[in-house]
């Protein structure tokens, strides 16, 4: 936790975002820091709502108006880019930081060709000729798995699968041969048999390219099957990070221990864990102190009024007074 | 796809059937014609003679022939008021009208797509709220007083253009044009934003109304997140996906600008069919009358046609039918 | 019972959030008055051609050199007072324009709980019918049978029947406008239990549509009627502006802007424009109205066109 930020792929420090409301601003993210080593798969797991999918926009600096980052720093391989005017962060979208999102039926065009989508964003970010940008985005599409790819370059997005047209998104996204990937809900909208080839091909691309990537997802299954380390989060807070071995077996945060209650192959080992009771509040409903403490199991009094700091327990780092002695 | 195109073709021409139908009956069975040709003071065998001569004698199957016929010949029969053969009157002032729809429609797709697009990617800047604005009053306002507001501005206060007419036309053929002489060009000002104001406005509306729904789709945001170019996102991508449902609106729509020219003729003494046509309902002209009902309706047939085209062209989706027939996984 | 049954303060209160609804609420009470009450209000009586005097014809508004105060808005060529041609004239539209909405009204709602209610072929035929009216500009249909009219009536029976001639072309080139929304409306109203209670108790296919059905869709009608109002106005002035509409003998607004047109070019503007300036304000706030009643009566009510 203490290398130098240049060591790192992505370095998020302090991070706060905020949305203007009646009320006066809301805290959507609030303090997150967290690290991603190159080549590192670092899995971000939470609700809906709790601050995942605004951190990775942020990142890319795709905030949606009126919401913007108050306070932080967003460092890419050591280089600053949160302070980036729109044209420099243009040349850092798609060259440096890949971007996969949830449905890949709707991320895609329909009314353009497969390699017309691949050859703009090629050749936006690397001066060639079209029958270069055509080559590559070949060479692309049979890098992401996508069979008799010469004869489906010319189709259009409708002509794919849903399977298929996510391997086109992630042909797109590592377009340039960007050092982060950020992968937001990759497989969800997918079925589950798809599920795992796409997993499979993400893990394989990220070995084999040295991309670190950001796995936002709700599904602890998903985090166990790909990723090395994960970031828990609950409204806007990161309250558990550490390697995904430690987090899985043995969860120190309240809010770990039921969020892993639910993946159902591990249920019996951890049987004692109920599910979460209630939902997430909206934000700008969120209580003081520990965010958590109202649906929390082993609540106490310190809870509800002081809010605890991530420290480190071991190999993670958590945010709970349960061991804080 | 060619199914498709088959199907449309035969469509168009069972409308086109029906409505040379109606012509027909207005025809026949509409008003009485040798009393709108002859004075009150004809004699009885005068009219019997005129009746034997434009064959209103013979029974109604007969009559319903030799009019298909007619019209297969190109023949329309005789306006009652100018005793012209109504085809050789359609010529003459076709060239105008269509030369007002057609500077009408270009103003209408080039300054309401630009406007919309404007209005679309800066919705809170001062000229997109103006805009808005102006559209709602627009839509409002009858065409006839856009004209006639425009006349007693222009024409009346400032004098910067003519209030009536067509200017000098030079003649090619059978064709007349006034888009190649001065005045022609500065008669054709006034009554071509006059008829274009409403499909402007209409255009718009929608191409912002319809940017702003795609600027929300996740394709466009997974472009921006490629670092695609501004200019790449909104005039490319995002603009071909505002197009398709535009196309349509604006394809019924540039149909009933030859609707509205008829208005805007009149306002601008615009010797054109609109104007013709006004006559002939002024003074009960049927030949005219169902001659110009067919031609509307042909313009509408083709514009028609020409949309699913241009459809075609447009969306991949279409063109192999249903869709999402790919390979699977 | 439609107005009862949401509060009227809820009405109220969103036509006072809306500045824009209130000023065209303004301006079209204004005219409606004016209208109404013309030959009380208006300063002389533009149909006594004895008050006529042509020492005062074509006279500018009274703010311009040579206008007189007598005259607010000028006079015409036979110095006919402006403002009271213009109010007159008003009362003629709008008599034209609710009789044509009433008829269309009566025909769109009649074929329109036929065809959702009947289904099959009876709402295929009629529905088929309605898409070919509606890609025909109306205009164009009314100009139609006006036209039709005008060759089958002895002139004198014509004059006479003028503005029934109008009310009934609006009226068949808009029924559309009702007849689509009151079919979808009746055709999710009929697949209701209520109407299969009434069915069950053996009430007849008109009681069923009338006391049953008909009450839900007077909300959209209601909607349709406000804005088609703004539509039949704006055609019968069209109409009469292109000389088939209302003869000078009983002059709309339209009729005045027509006949003042001629004389635009000697730079007298105000015969015309001030009558074609009152069409647009009607019709303006009758379509404001309009818009302001759809949005809220139903914010998911999408009907007019």
């Amino acid at each position: 936790m203490t290398a130098s930020p240049a060591g790192h792929a992505l370095s998020v420090r302090n991070l706060s975002v905020e949305f203007p409301s009646g009320r006066g601003r809301l805290l959507a993210i609030d303090d997150v820091s967290f690290d991603v080593a190159p080549g590192e798969i670092l899995g971000l797991v939470g609700e809906s709502g709790a601050g995942k999918s605004l951190t990775g926009s942020a990142i890319i600096g795709l905030i949606e108006p009126p919401g913007r980052i108050a306070s932080g720093e967003i460092l890419l391989a050591g280089r600053r880019i949160d302070n980036l005017d729109d044209t420099q962060m243009r040349h850092v979208r798609g060259r440096e930081i890949g971007m996969i999102f949830q449905d890949p039926r709707t991320s895609l065009n329909p009314l353009f060709t497969v390699s017309r989508q691949l050859t703009d964003t090629i050749r936006e970010h690397r001066p060639m000729s079209a029958t270069a940008a055509r080559q590559e985005a070949l060479r692309l599409l049979e890098m992401v798995g996508i069979p008799a790819a010469a004869q489906r370059l010319d189709s259009y997005p409708h002509e794919f699968s849903g399977g298929m047209c996510q391997r086109v998104v992630i042909a797109l996204a590592l377009a340039a041969g960007p050092r982060l990937i950020i992968a937001d809900e990759p497989t969800t909208a997918l079925d589950v048999s798809t599920q795992a080839q796409i997993m499979k091909v993400m893990k394989d691309l990220c070995k084999s390219s040295g991309s670190a990537m950001m796995l936002i997802t709700h599904s602890m299954g998903v985090i166990a099957a790909l990723a090395d380390r994960v970031a828990v989060m609950y409204a806007g807070r990161i309250v558990e990070i550490g390697p995904v071995a430690d987090v899985i077996l043995h969860p120190r945060h309240p809010y770990s221990k039921g969020l892993i209650a639910s993946i159902p192959s591990l249920e019996q080992k951890m049987a004692r864990f109920s599910q979460i009771d209630g939902a997430m509040p909206r934000l700008g409903r969120w209580p003081g102190g520990c965010s958590f403490h109202p649906r929390c199991p082993s609540r106490m009094d310190v809870c509800s009024t002081v809010r605890p700091e991530l420290t480190e327990k071991g190999n993670a780092m958590m945010a709970c007074w349960l061991d804080a002695s | 796809m060619l199914t498709f195109l088959i199907k449309r073709l035969a469509q168009a021409g069972l409308v086109l059937m029906s409505v040379s139908f109606c012509s027909f009956l207005l025809f026949n069975f509409v008003g009485d014609p040798v009393q709108q040709m002859m004075s009150a003071t004809a004699s009885t065998e005068d009219r019997e003679a005129l009746r034997e001569q434009l064959g209103l004698n013979a029974s109604t199957p007969v009559q319903f022939v030799r009019f298909v016929g007619n019209i297969a010949h190109g023949n329309f029969g005789n306006s009652y008021r100018l005793g012209r053969p109504v085809e050789r009157l359609i010529a003459e002032r076709l060239p105008a009208t269509l030369e007002l729809v057609a500077v009408a429609a270009v103003f209408a797709l080039v300054l309401g797509i630009a406007m919309g697009l404007q209005s679309g990617l800066a919705p809170t800047s001062l000229l997109a709220r103006i805009t808005q604005w102006g559209s709602l009053i627009g839509v409002s306002l009858p065409t006839f007083f856009i004209g006639i507001g425009l006349i007693t501005v222009f024409s009346v206060w400032l004098g910067w253009f003519p209030a009536f007419g067509r200017g000098d036309v030079i003649q090619f053929r059978w064709w007349s044009t006034g888009l190649l002489t001065a005045s022609g060009l500065q008669s054709i000002v006034l009554p071509a934003i006059t008829l274009s104001l409403f499909l402007m406005t209409l255009v718009m509306r929608l191409v912002r109304g319809e940017l702003l729904e795609v600027m929300r789709t996740d394709y466009i945001k997974f472009a921006r997140a490629r670092g695609l170019s501004k200019r790449l996102i909104y005039l490319v991508y995002a603009f071909r996906n505002t197009l398709v449902p535009v196309i349509t609106v604006i394809g019924l729509q540039i149909g009933s600008l030859v609707a509205f020219s008829i208005i805007t003729e009149t306002v601008f003494n615009w010797p054109g069919l609109g104007l013709m046509f006004v006559d002939a309902i002024q003074f009960a002209d049927i030949p005219v009358m169902a001659t110009y009902l067919m031609l509307v309706a042909l313009v509408f047939v083709v514009i028609n046609l020409v949309v699913d085209v241009l459809y075609l062209a447009i969306d991949p989706r279409l063109r192999t039918g249903s869709g999402g027939s790919g390979a699977a996984t | 019972m439609l107005l009862r049954s949401m509060s009227e303060s809820h009405l109220w209160h969103s036509l006072r959030q809306s500045v824009t609804t209130m000023a065209a609420l303004l301006a079209l009470t204004v005219l409606v008055v004016g209208a109404v009450f013309s030959p009380w209000l208006a300063p002389t009586n533009p149909f006594d051609v004895a008050s006529l005097d042509l020492l005062n014809a074509s006279m500018p508004p009274s703010w311009l050199p040579g206008g007189d105060f007598k005259f607010l808005l000028g006079t015409d060529a036979q110095g006919r007072d402006m403002l009271s041609a213009i109010m007159f004239g008003m009362r003629i539209s709008l008599i034209v324009g609710l009789c044509s909405v009433a008829l269309a009204m009566a025909i769109g709602i009649t074929l329109g709980l036929t065809a959702g209610y009947a289904g099959g072929s009876v709402d295929a035929f009629i529905m088929r019918f309605a898409d070919v009216q509606l890609a025909f500009p109306s205009i164009l249909l009314a100009l139609l049978i006006s036209g039709i009219a005008r060759s089958t009536l002895s002139s004198q029976t014509y004059q006479a029947s003028a503005l029934w001639v109008v009310v009934l072309a609006i009226g068949l080139s808009t029924w559309v406008l009702f007849a689509r929304p009151v079919r979808a409306a009746c055709m999710v109203e009929k697949t209701k239990d209520y109407v299969h209670a009434a069915r069950l108790l053996g009430l007849g296919r008109v009681t069923i549509l009338l006391r049953h059905i008909l009450p839900n869709v007077l909300g959209s009608v209601l909607v349709i009627a406000t804005l088609g109002l703004g539509v039949s106005v704006l055609i019968e002035a069209s109409l009469s502006f292109l000389g088939v509409g209302m003869p000078p003998t009983q002059p709309s607004l339209g009729t005045l802007v027509s006949s003042g047109r001629d004389y635009i070019a000697a730079g007298e503007w105000w015969m015309t424009l001030f009558p074609a300036l009152t069409v647009a304000v009607l019709v303006l706030s009758v379509n404001l109205l309009g818009d302001w009643l759809r949005d809220a009566l139903n914010p998911r009510l999408r009907l007019a066109r």
